[in-house]
């Protein structure tokens, strides 16, 4: 059996009055893992504590075989791990390539030969090598996104960390980020967290639902996908005994509910219809996706 | 792909530290608001060159600690706040919070090196174009060197330290004109207090504990000049204090364990040796202000 190059036994974590993460146990090895809930479930809270931002309140976390118990631990661990935060800002004036190269000195890279072929390196790998020299100010959300992205992946970190990374990105980038972190998770440990399920479903092989601090599911995507098997389908109109319904693209309502009805047309799950069979979701907040 | 990734080695201690301070310190050459201080301090330092009637040790000096000194503060209070928005990636690299900010400390040297060509240019000035004996009021030729390299040097030096300090602990929106509204409140009410007495230690000890005076004013069409009070070289090492003190004040800020409680040791130090040499500098020196005549005459200078 593989080490886990992420511990965690019993994790919490609290602001204030509010548990934002409440015995967390995760053993995670190297390959990508999906980190899906709804929002306040305290997704961004467990990947602070696992790029060593935020220090949990109790509990054990082992990263690489470090715990964090000591600076020099959170050194050795910030030297294999790539980060990126769910928000970041970034310094007035600078370019992409500027700034990533701000990123690199601070993640140790000396000779400016090999620094700046790096940083050449993942601004490519995030397509954003013909708008390098642009002020990061005057480039779109989703190029911004990038950017951010662009420093994570600097020196191939072992431990790869990324909030919502496909955020405000468009279909090809979407894609073409994909081929990027599936490439990089072949030697590497990767935890993203997202909202996007299709993301999750294309790239991940684990999946962990979050609600209220607590791991609710924790295993296999398809694992989570077969349980929704037969209970997803399509009808001329909302079935009231689904969990959610919404009506598609095509005029007819999809179903996801506890069972489909006999006569029902009965339609392969999806990721999403899993996820929300996962949350409970009722009718009532079903969404209604315009034709 | 183009190219293979790669890792950096691990470096040798201080080496991120040299990187990231030659980062920072162009960031502070390039930086437009450095620069048009610069600029403009160049016009009254061409112009006092070679004027016999420049206040060779007065208010010349008011120059480099203003447009260099004061607006390098802003400069350094800016380039410290500057990376607070990314401060959630930073938070998770291998590089201290304690390096950066040294790292912007060491930038300081950009400005300090403007106040060195100041003060370069001053003195061959002097030496070029020699003013008449008695427009050095009673002041002696190492208490010149001490009076010059304070109002410029150490006034290009320490402000920006202190900006780095004050860009890393202020919270508050509108520090940097908090900043400069202090230092220069600071620096008149001291200068105001000293402009209406002759001397004393009150008066003194008030004028020495700022960052900026003056030892030598020149009355009007300089028919006299007024020696002020106090030691010029035990108010160097006073700055120095100074300087010391904002360097560590800055890096603190985030410092733990082992090295929090070395920079504490290494500010009290500062502590010690600032109060001692500030004590001396308002012990020392000048007890009274002196008024010096053109023919080298020397008299009380008159009650205010
Ligand atoms: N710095 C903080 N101070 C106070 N409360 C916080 C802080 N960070 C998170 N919380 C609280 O912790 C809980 C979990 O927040 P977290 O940001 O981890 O959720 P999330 O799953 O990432 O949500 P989202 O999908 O909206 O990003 C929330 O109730 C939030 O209000
Ligand atoms: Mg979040």
């Amino acid at each position: 059996m593989i080490r886990p190059t992420v511990e965690l036994i019993g994790v919490g974590k609290r602001f204030g009055g509010t548990a934002a993460l409440d015995g967390v146990d995760l053993a995670l090895t190297p390959g990508i893992t999906g980190l899906l809930g709804p929002n306040g479930a305290g997704k961004t809270t467990l990947l602070r504590i696992l790029a060593t931002v935020l220090a949990a309140d109790e509990g054990v976390v082992r990263l690489l075989d470090h715990d964090l118990a000591t600076p020099q631990d959170r050194t050795a661990v910030r030297r294999r791990l790539g980060y990126l935060p769910q928000e970041l800002g970034f310094p007035r004036g600078f370019s992409a390539f500027r700034f990533v190269d701000y990123m690199a000195v601070l993640k140790e890279w000396g000779s400016a030969p090999a620094r700046h072929a790096e940083v050449r390196r993942v601004l490519e790998q995030v397509d954003l090598a013909t708008l390098a020299t642009k002020r990061i100010s005057t480039l779109s959300g989703g190029q911004r996104r990038r950017v951010a992205l662009a420093q994570a992946l600097l020196g191939a970190p072992d431990l790869l960390v990324l909030d919502e990374p496909t955020t405000g990105l468009d279909p090809e980038q979407r894609v073409a980020l994909r081929r990027v972190l599936a490439e990089t998770a072949r030697a590497a440990t990767l935890v993203l967290a997202t909202h996007q399920t299709e993301d999750v479903a294309a790239l991940c092989d684990r999946v962990i639902v979050l609600s209220g601090g607590h791991v609710q599911f924790d295993g296999r995507v398809a694992q989570l996908v077969a349980a929704a098997t037969g209970r997803v389908w399509l009808a001329d109109a909302p079935d009231p005994a689904a969990q959610a319904s919404w009506r598609t693209g095509s005029g007819r309502y999809r179903n996801v509910g506890k069972a489909a009805p006999s006569a029902a047309e009965v339609v392969d799950p999806t990721l999403e219809d899993a996820y929300l069979l996962l949350r409970g979701a009722t009718t009532s907040d079903s969404i209604e996706v315009p034709a | 792909m183009t190219a293979v990734a790669t890792r950096p080695r691990v470096p040798a201690p201080g080496s991120t530290l040299r990187v990231l301070a030659g980062v920072e310190a162009r960031r502070f050459a390039r930086h437009p608001l450095f620069l048009a201080g610069v600029a403009t301090c160049v016009i009254p330092t061409v112009t006092a060159a070679n004027d016999a009637n420049s206040d060779v040790l007065g208010g010349d000096g008011f120059f480099p600690a203003l447009l260099v000194g004061v607006v390098s503060m802003v400069v350094a209070y800016q380039l410290t706040r500057s990376t607070r928005r990314s401060a959630e990636a930073l938070h998770a690299v291998p590089t201290a919070a304690t390096t950066r900010t040294g790292a912007l400390c060491l930038a300081c040297v950009v400005p300090a090196a403007a106040g060195v060509l100041w003060l370069a240019v001053k003195l061959i000035a002097i030496h070029r174009w020699p003013p008449q004996p008695w427009m050095f009021g009673t002041f002696g030729l190492g208490d010149r060197f001490a009076i010059l390299a304070g109002e410029s040097v150490l006034a290009c030096l320490g402000a920006p330290l202190l900006g780095v300090a004050a860009g890393r602990w202020l919270r508050i929106r509108g520090g940097a004109v908090l900043l400069v509204a202090g230092v220069t409140g600071w620096v008149t009410a001291g200068f105001a207090v000293a402009l209406n007495s002759t001397g004393g230690l009150l008066a003194t000890g008030l004028r020495l504990s700022t960052p900026f005076t003056v030892f030598l004013t020149s009355g009007k069409g300089y028919r006299s000049l007024d020696s002020w009070t106090g030691s010029p070289w035990w108010y160097l090492l006073w700055l120095v204090a100074l300087c010391g003190l904002a360097t560590i004040a800055a890096l603190l800020h985030g410092a733990t364990g082992g090295t929090r409680t070395r920079l504490l040791r290494v500010g009290a130090l500062f502590v010690i040796v600032g109060l001692l040499a500030y004590g001396l500098a308002v012990t020392g020196g000048l007890r009274r202000t002196v008024t010096v005549h053109p023919d080298g005459t020397r008299t009380a200078a008159a009650a205010r």
